[in-house]
């Protein structure tokens, strides 16, 4: 195994907890990949500055989200509100690291929500995302702060909006390249973890290829007491990988930041189309 | 004395001569067909099986012991073999009115494959739903909905969004709502900033921020209709879904019970209510929603709780049956006969539904027949007045006691009644006969058809041979040794004493299979291959041994003297009377000892067991009839002018009866004539007003008690005693008894009138009158006759001195 496909080892998993539904969702995805890897959870939740900002406008205005009722907003007020939030955060997570019993720490910052968290990304080797903040309702596409953290931040990122069911296989894209191992090295190590199931869909232009990468992928999994199943993809578009990974049950896709399906637009559709991603770097 | 009568041996016991019977032992005979002695009962009982008219149930009454039972059942049951199997009836959900379960009526054994079938339908509804519901197109065609919700909300958003970024403005979350908010370089504007814009611009922004703010409300108070809109269109797609997939497997179910429309409308409701909570097929079965009751609730096949309601409750079963039902409930509480709801506590509550339903020993009879106890029906609070009111009703209706009492109040059912048609046997003793007869109306009207058991049928050479034939069909149905003709004649012989009478035999089977158990037990300790009249004897002696304490006891005590008897000698004015002790199903007889005392007086005859209340009324009106025939016969034209007493010696428990009467009468003429009665009789028999002896109970009894007496102190061949002629066909002695009087030392004199008996006891004629109307003299009667009229004249005297002092 060369320097490039060596899976770095994940000690610390960050949860950006803002309590909302998918941040949940993320929170147990991190939690369970935490007890697989016997990994610390770091909790972070993000005092957004730029509601406190707000509260000092003398015509903010607050419009409740479920009665539309408009109402003065004070700085007082806000802090609360956001204390309440962090409380939940902070119990979630209590809750979660207990089940699974893993270790954790929670804390709370304040300023802009997307650098806070990079920069706490940074001492992280994984971060854990829910794929749309609070503003969920308001669109179907990804969160832009997810958005951001996922083109920005150095650690691998789990991206999630539902759990995924329990026997659903995990998913490993693998076309050949160093990032396609890694990846793949990844997922057989998690599925190791938590005795899942582990797909392979294999990539290549051709079918020959397709059967070496194949048999490239036997080798580097012999010995693991895994199921594994192959799926083989021959100039596949990324249509063809999402229905692929679909069919498979909703399991966590695993892909490398390097794959020519995680650029651009590409990459856009992949996100907004697939319920839980792992990215890894 | 030439008219006295002493009966010969073979008069005090009609023997049964083995050698009428054609046969060695009762294995060479045929199975007994049909019953004996009871054409009465049987005919009442085949009338009241046949006639199906309102009202014909049977009352079968007689003593215990007389086969009521069995040949009610066994009528019953052959009746019941010929007729059509009723239909099997099931309680099923009622999805409209859940507490009011509705009833089906199927064929017989379709209730188990209804249930068979709607458990496989529930386990498949629910594998095709949870497919349907988790296929791609399902799964596609529900996110389009969703998206299209998310679509337009997210326009709206949109929109909104972007015109405030139009006027540089941003929409921004907050942990509970929307603001607007003015934007620099991407981030909300700071307070002081905001304050050193110019007053135009910062007016225009507040503007600005006023009117989005009006959209936004407008938008957010769309979103519920839009949420509803959307979950009413994934409504309908479920709906659609189900229904596609759920139809076929109804259909088949209902192909099969088409002939039957209430099935079908019940599964047409099925289908309905299965569309309507798809859901509860989707939830897994192995989640619960509260852990600790659920383990309590039964776990249909089915699994989850909430799919109990497609259950059916089959409460009769008829697959295995063949005919109409014959049932006996054995214990008829008013719930085991009517039915019941039984609860389940579900988080400190009783709950129940339709699977809880109980069905009563009626439900199991519907179609046929059911046999009670009238006892123990009568002795259960309510379930006479319960069975009489489904017998009226024509209608089974389950109702809880508790509820109809107010003693609980908890959820309850009002299943749906069900139409019953059936024949109750009740059986019963007589008494209870009567008095429902008197007591309750409703019962003539209800229970039409009495079925008299006969305890008693004529000894004869027919019966006795089919007496025979029933020994053997006893011996060999209840694997018995087979009984030889000489014990065939002792027990026949045995069951004329049990009916206490010579030319009768008695029908009271328990005893006489009892007596055949036992003849057998003795045989076999006896080494007997077949029952032998030895073996019997033993067990009818061994049976009286295990129950005479009693009457050893008072025998010993006569011996010893303490209780007083003379069994020889003559005494004025005392007399060895005789009386029965019943103790449970032994009875024997005991002498006591009557006295009788006379002195001048008004003309009454004093019962002292009366004065002191020991005295039953039959026994009080024996005395005053022989008072009367006293008074009569010898001082018709005079007062009566003695006193009289009269006293059992030694009894302290009460008199009751009249069987003594003749014997105080006796004891008060030698007390009035003077003239001493012999010791070594003993007097049974009642008397009337003409001083004819009547026939009394217990003879054999009355007769072996004195023996008894007698033959502890040595048989004198003087003793015996003295019974009214009426009551000599009821002679059935014990063997000492015959053979003591076939030797000569014990009698028994059948007497018909008062004056035959003074004459034995005495050993004086009685005397008649002669043309004079004057008692001979040196008689019986005319010494008593002299007696009262010298008291008469004492008194006459004495009152007229009296009369004189007084002047």
């Amino acid at each position: 195994m060369t320097e490039a496909e060596q899976v770095p080892s994940i000690r610390r998993i960050l949860v950006a907890l803002d309590a909302s539904p998918h941040s949940m969702a993320a929170l147990e995805a991190a939690a369970e990949l935490a007890a697989g890897l016997q990994a610390e959870l770091l909790g972070v939740f993000v005092e957004d500055v730029n509601l406190l900002r707000l509260a000092g406008l003398p015509f903010a205005r607050e419009v409740h989200a479920f009665s539309a009722i408009p109402r003065a907003l004070d700085s007082q007020e806000i802090e609360r509100e956001l204390r309440a939030q962090a409380e939940r955060a902070r119990r979630a997570l209590a809750r979660a690291a207990e089940r699974e019993q893993v270790r954790w720490t929670f804390r709370v910052v304040r300023g802009p929500v997307l650098e806070e968290l990079l920069a706490a990304s940074a001492q992280a080797d994984l971060i854990s995302l829910g794929k749309q903040g609070w503003s969920a309702n308001m669109r179907r596409t990804m969160g832009s702060t997810a958005w951001e953290i996922l083109s920005q931040a150095t650690c691998h990122a789990l991206l999630i909006q539902r759990r995924a069911r329990p026997d659903a296989p995990i998913v490993a894209v693998y076309d050949g390249a160093p990032g396609a191992r890694r990846a793949l090295n990844t997922a057989a190590l998690l599925a190791r973890h938590r005795w899942r199931k582990l797909t392979v869909i294999v990539l290549a232009d051709n079918v020959e290829e397709a059967r070496r990468l194949q048999s490239d992928v036997a080798r580097q999994l012999k010995g693991d007491e895994l199921q594994v199943r192959y799926r083989l993809l021959v100039g596949a578009d990324i249509s063809w990988l999402i229905h692929a990974v679909r069919s498979e049950g909703g399991g966590l896709l695993v892909l490398s930041s390097a794959s020519p399906f995680f650029q651009e637009e590409a990459r856009r559709r992949l996100l907004n189309a697939l319920e839980r991603v792992l990215l890894v770097r | 004395m030439a008219n006295i009568r002493e009966l010969k041996a073979e008069e005090v016991y009609r023997r049964c001569d083995p050698a009428q019977f054609p046969f060695q032992t009762t294995e060479e005979l045929d199975e007994l067909q049909g019953i004996i002695g009871q054409p009465r009962a049987v005919a009442a009982i085949r009338f009241g099986i046949g006639i199906d008219s309102e009202g014909y149930n049977i009352f079968a009454l007689g003593a215990s012991g007389t086969g009521k039972h069995s040949i009610m059942r066994q009528f019953l049951e052959d009746r019941a073999a010929r007729e059509p199997t009723p239909p099997d009836w099931c309680y099923v959900n009622n999805f409209a009115q859940p507490h009011r379960p509705r009833a089906l009526r199927l064929p017989p054994g379709m209730g188990v494959q209804l249930r068979r079938d709607m458990e496989r339908l529930v386990e498949e509804v629910r594998t095709v739903l949870s497919a349907a519901f988790e296929s791609d197109d399902y799964r596609t065609r529900r996110q389009v909905i969703e998206e299209e919700f998310k679509e337009r909300q997210e326009k709206a958003f949109e929109s909104l969004r972007q015109r405030a970024r139009e006027r540089g403005l941003a929409l921004i979350r907050t942990p509970v709502g929307l603001v607007f908010a003015p934007l620099r370089d991407g981030e909300v504007m700071q307070p002081d900033e905001f304050q050193k814009l110019p007053e135009e611009e910062r007016k225009r922004i507040e503007q600005d921020v006023e009117v989005l703010q009006k959209e936004l409300q407008d938008v957010v108070q769309q979103i519920p209709r839009w949420e509803r809109e959307m979950r009413e269109k994934i409504r309908e797609l479920d709906h659609e879904v189900a229904n596609f997939a759920v139809g076929h497997l109804i259909e088949e179910v209902r192909e099969k019970y088409k002939q039957l429309p209430d099935v079908i409308a019940y599964l047409n409701d099925v289908q309905q209510d299965i569309l309507e909570h798809v859901r509860d097929f989707l939830a897994p079965a192995e989640q619960p929603t509260s852990p600790s009751p659920a383990e309590s609730t039964p776990r249909s096949p089915a699994g989850s709780p909430s799919l109990r309601r497609y259950q059916v409750n089959v409460l009769v079963d008829h697959s295995k049956s063949n005919g109409a039902p014959v049932i006996y409930e054995d214990n008829p509480t008013y719930q085991n006969l009517i039915g019941r709801v039984e609860h389940i506590a579900q988080m400190g509550a009783l709950v129940t539904d339709f699977n809880l339903i109980k069905p009563g020993a009626l439900h199991r009879a519907n179609g046929g027949y059911l046999i009670l106890d009238a006892r123990k029906v009568l002795m259960q609070p309510y379930a006479w007045e319960g069975l009489k009111r489904v017998l009226r009703s024509h209608q089974i209706r389950i109702e809880s006691l508790g509820e109809m009492l107010s003693l609980v109040s908890t959820v309850s059912l009002e299943p749906e009644p069900i139409p019953i048609d059936v024949k109750v046997a009740l059986i019963g003793d007589r008494l209870l006969y009567y008095l429902l007869s008197e007591l309750d109306p409703d019962f003539g009207e209800l229970f039409k058809v009495a079925a008299d058991f006969n305890e008693i049928i004529d000894r004869n050479a027919d019966n006795e041979m089919l007496y025979a034939q029933l020994i053997g069909t006893l011996a060999r149905k209840d694997g018995l040794r087979p009984f030889d003709r000489t014990a065939v004649a002792r027990v026949i012989e045995y069951s004329s004493r049990l009916a206490e009478d010579a030319e009768k035999l008695s029908t009271r089977m328990q005893s006489i299979c009892d007596l055949l158990h036992e003849a057998n037990y003795w045989a076999g300790e006896n080494g007997h291959e077949a029952v032998t009249a030895a073996d019997v004897q033993q067990a009818i002696d061994a049976q009286v041994y295990r129950v005479d304490r009693v009457r050893e006891r008072i025998q010993e005590e006569i011996l010893r003297g303490t209780i007083l008897i003379d069994t020889d000698g003559e005494r004025i004015g005392q007399i060895n009377g005789l009386s029965v002790i019943q103790l449970g199903n032994f009875s024997f007889g005991r002498p006591s000892r009557i006295t009788a005392r006379v002195r001048m007086g008004k003309g009454e005859v004093i019962n002292i067991e009366r004065e002191v209340e020991l005295s039953g009324p039959i026994h009080s009106k024996g005395v005053l009839i022989m008072a009367s025939f006293l008074g009569s016969r010898y001082v018709a034209d005079r007062p009566l002018s003695l006193s009289a007493s009269l006293v059992f010696e030694q009894s302290y428990s009460g008199v009751e009866g009249d069987s003594a009467s003749s014997a105080e009468l006796y004891a008060l003429i030698s007390a009035i004539a003077q003239v001493p009665i012999k010791q070594s009789l003993a007097v049974t028999g009642s008397v009337n007003q003409h001083g004819q002896i009547q026939a009394i109970g217990g003879v054999n009894e009355k007769i072996e008690g004195f023996f008894d007496a007698c033959k502890a102190r040595g048989l004198t061949g003087e003793q015996g005693v003295l019974i009214p002629t009426s009551n000599v066909k009821h002679l059935m002695l014990r063997s000492d008894v015959v053979e003591a009087i076939a030797a000569g030392q014990f009698h028994i004199y059948p007497v018909d009138t008062v004056d035959q008996g003074i004459e034995i006891l005495t050993g004086i004629p009685a005397g008649k009158r002669d043309e004079t109307g004057q008692y001979p003299e040196g008689t019986v009667n005319y010494l008593v006759e002299k007696r009262l009229a010298e008291l008469a004249e004492r008194r006459k005297e004495e009152s007229e001195s009296a009369r004189e002092e007084e002047e």
